[in-house]
């Protein structure tokens, strides 16, 4: 409709500006191209995201109307919540375990996989499966079933004469099970590293093997430094995933036992949902994206160190 | 790499169809062709109450045919997430099953309707209602919600295991100390894996009803700070349970811990624990749960004290104030508070029904489940005194407070001084917002 009536108009008007409008038009069919995606992203991105900020400095217990409050909730936090620095304390700990872990066992997977073997396809597919479902309840039952008292792990255990115990209530080891399970969902980094394993020319491992390079070191000298941008890039996109971890703690711990569970995106919704305090609520989470903003841009800042990138000659 | 783009496009496609799908499968809740009414009724509950709730949907349906419900229910957990995220998009259903301690936050804010119009034109009849089982839900005279059942505080026990052991069914006014005993007497004769109690249960519910035996009330009339001064008798309270876990006689934390407030996993269905306190019309599902024969008792009393017990509107049906069918909603709390059909399908499970006819229709005809609990509250109505007046906002945050703290102090974190100070301390913190 509107580039027929566009049509009609543009007779009249100079080559120069025809020229300028055709390529306005050329960027708005690309924007109605896009306009999906542009709703979604304004309508429940940028939008929410406005909103929580400005809420964040007010009081809001999401059945009256907020009241301003200016930098309370932010003062509150830092000053008089000892609740706060546990659920930052635990989630720092978690992400700094969990994601190198499930990057080695990705990686260490993967390796297993490049090669091309019968039914390698199938090992692929089902090594994916717990990324897949990773979130679900399903998933939570099971491992509660799994690590409860009666489980499955302690009959393991009793078989070797080891008495377990429950591990999921137990407060020096539900964070660790629940770190279990989240490497346990290693599937997407390990078909990123496929696809980057893939990529690393064969003349390189050839030309070792006839230098006498043991595997030992052709893994540290040629698959680690080859391998390094896609490295970079599943340790961003894990690291930020590990900050906002909360399905697996809110089904299977609900963040006890004596708190040492409380991730940060659970206190969050505790906060928010269960004591309808949504200003706080939402003061949090600018101070979850601040930090996640701080730690990705210190690994961008530290790329220039460790990532190899060919492209650039080595650079 | 192939077949990683290949995965990948195969993904994208999935995704993309299970939006559609879902984009597809949005119900309809518009009003129908002739003037037929759609009524949305919220509740929370086990899935024996879905089922049997559902029932009386359909049963109230078919006499009022120009009304169509369309239930929401969940657990517990979750529900009243679910119910301030409505309110907050102007979205509450028409009917809402509403708790005693949620009730201020909803009449504060002004999120639910006074019914009393309703029972002056006759659509809601209290008419066969006597006062004891209504007045928990006025609010200044005015009438937010109409109860669904009675409870009281209770603690169910297993008669077969205190025959074992040789300990006699608590007496009405046996003592705090007479049921430490017993509890020693039961873990002995039983040994590992068996405890005497099912847990610490130092509650705040259970603390309240301490504090009332002294006759003293959680929160000041205000609901401004906490009702006590004196820290003196939440130590003695937290003592008595400390002491009793330290024996060895209640189960530990971690043991506790699992069961996560799932009736079907307490210690009491898998015979690991004699008694269970809890609100008596769990016995219902308790029984079911446990597959034999579960009694009844009174909590242990206070020589000299006072009452602790109240009988307690289980859960209330309250009307949105956004409804658009206020009248059709007022019929349907008429329909499950006065129809006997009705009732018999509910079978008590939500409590002991308010209407006389309805208690007087069912009672020889419900299962021993229920008749115990018909009878123990008969029994408590004699042992108690006035309930205590709607909990002030906070109230929920104030319960999860002391259910964490407790649990620091089962696991040895804290000693009882130094638990009781920080409750007041946090507790004051939360409750002087409503200053």
């Amino acid at each position: 409709m509107q580039s027929e009536t566009s049509v009609l108009t543009d007779k009249k008007v100079t080559k120069r500006s025809k020229a300028l409008h055709k390529g306005w038009k050329k960027e708005l069919i690309a924007y109605a191209f896009i306009s999906p995606w542009l709703l979604g992203f304004l309508g429940f991105i940028i939008g929410p995201m406005i909103a929580s900020l400005y809420l964040s400095f007010t009081d809001y217990d999401m059945l009256s109307s907020p009241s301003w409050v200016g930098l309370q909730n932010y003062i509150t936090m830092f000053t008089d919540d000892s609740r706060f620095w546990t659920s930052l304390k635990v989630t720092f700990t978690f992400v700094f375990i969990s994601v190198p872990f499930k990057l080695a066992f990705a990686l260490f997977v993967a390796m297993l996989f490049v090669k091309a073997r019968r039914g390698v396809g199938l090992y692929r597919s089902v090594y994916y499966i717990p990324s897949i479902v990773g979130g679900s309840v399903a998933v939570a039952v099971m491992w509660k079933q799994l690590f409860g008292r009666e489980g499955a792990i302690n009959g393991i255990l009793s078989y070797f004469g080891i008495e377990g115990q429950n591990w999921i209530a137990s407060p020096d080891y539900a964070l660790s099970t629940l770190i279990i399970l989240v490497v346990w969902q290693f599937g997407s980094p390990m078909l990123i590293f496929l696809a980057g394993l893939k990529q690393i020319p064969t003349e390189l491992y050839e030309a070792a093997a006839v230098d006498g390079a043991s595997k030992f070191s052709q893994f540290f000298k040629i698959t680690i430094p080859m391998l390094t941008p896609v490295i970079f890039f599943n340790l961003v996109m894990q690291m930020i995933s590990g900050f906002m971890t909360f399905t697996q703690s809110f089904l299977i711990t609900a963040g006890g036992p004596l708190d040492r569970t409380l991730f940060y995106a659970v206190y969050l919704y505790e906060k928010g949902f269960t004591h309808f305090q949504m200003g706080y609520a939402s003061a949090m989470a600018w101070i979850l994206l601040i930090i996640v903003a701080v730690f990705t841009a210190l690994i961008f800042k530290s790329s220039s160190a460790w990532v190899y990138y060919e492209s650039e000659g080595g650079k | 790499m192939k077949s990683f783009s290949k995965f990948i496009s195969f993904m994208i496609i999935l995704v993309l169809l299970l939006g559609l799908a879902a984009g597809c499968s949005s119900e309809k809740t518009a009003e129908g062709e002739d003037g037929e009414i759609t009524l949305r009724v919220a509740w929370w509950g086990s899935q024996d109450r879905h089922d049997k709730t559902k029932k009386v949907i359909k049963l109230f349906e078919e006499k009022n045919p120009n009304i169509k419900i369309t239930p929401e229910f969940t657990g517990w957990d979750g529900y009243w997430e679910k119910l301030a995220t409505a309110a907050a998009g102007k979205n509450l259903a028409d009917v809402i099953q509403m708790d005693y301690r949620y009730l201020m936050e909803y009449v504060d804010r002004g999120l639910i309707e006074d019914l009393n119009s309703f029972v002056d034109s006759g659509a809601l009849n209290l008419d066969d209602v006597g006062e004891a089982y209504i007045e928990g839900g006025y609010v200044d005279d005015k009438l937010y919600a109409v109860n669904l059942g009675t409870n009281a505080l209770a603690m169910a026990y297993d008669p077969a295991m205190f025959k074992k052991a040789g300990v006699e069914p608590f007496k009405p006014g046996y003592t705090w100390e007479e049921y430490a005993e017993a509890a020693k007497k039961l873990k002995d004769q039983f040994g590992d894996g068996v405890y005497g109690v099912e847990g610490a249960k130092n509650s705040l519910g259970n603390f309240q009803y301490y504090l009332r035996q002294h006759d003293i009330e959680l929160y000041n009339e205000e609901g401004t700070a906490l009702g006590y001064e004196d820290d003196k008798l939440l130590v003695e309270f937290l003592n008595y349970w400390d002491e009793l876990l330290k024996d060895g006689v209640a189960a530990p934390p971690d043991v506790t811990a699992a069961v996560q407030g799932r009736l079907e996993e307490e210690l009491i269905v898998h015979e690991k624990a004699p008694t269970l306190w809890f609100n008596s019309n769990q016995i219902v599902a308790l029984q079911g749960a446990a597959g034999r024969e579960l009694k009844l008792a009174l909590l242990p009393s206070l020589p000299e004290g006072k009452e602790g017990l109240y009988l307690k509107p289980s859960q209330f049906f309250s009307v949105s104030k956004e409804s658009k069918h206020k009248e059709a909603a007022a019929k349907f709390i008429d329909f499950i508070t006065n129809d006997l059909e009705a009732n018999e399908i509910l079978a008590a499970e939500r409590g002991v029904p308010i209407a006389a006819k309805v208690r007087d229709n069912l009672k020889p005809q419900v299962d021993d489940a229920a008749r115990e609990m018909f009878d123990y509250v008969e029994l408590a109505e004699q042992h108690s005194s006035p309930i205590y007046p709607p909990e002030p906002s906070g109230a929920g945050e104030l319960d999860a407070l002391f259910t964490r703290l407790a649990e620091q102090l089962n696991f040895g974190e804290f000693t009882t001084e130094e638990m009781a100070k920080t409750f007041r301390s946090e507790a004051n913190k939360i409750l002087a917002k409503n200053k």
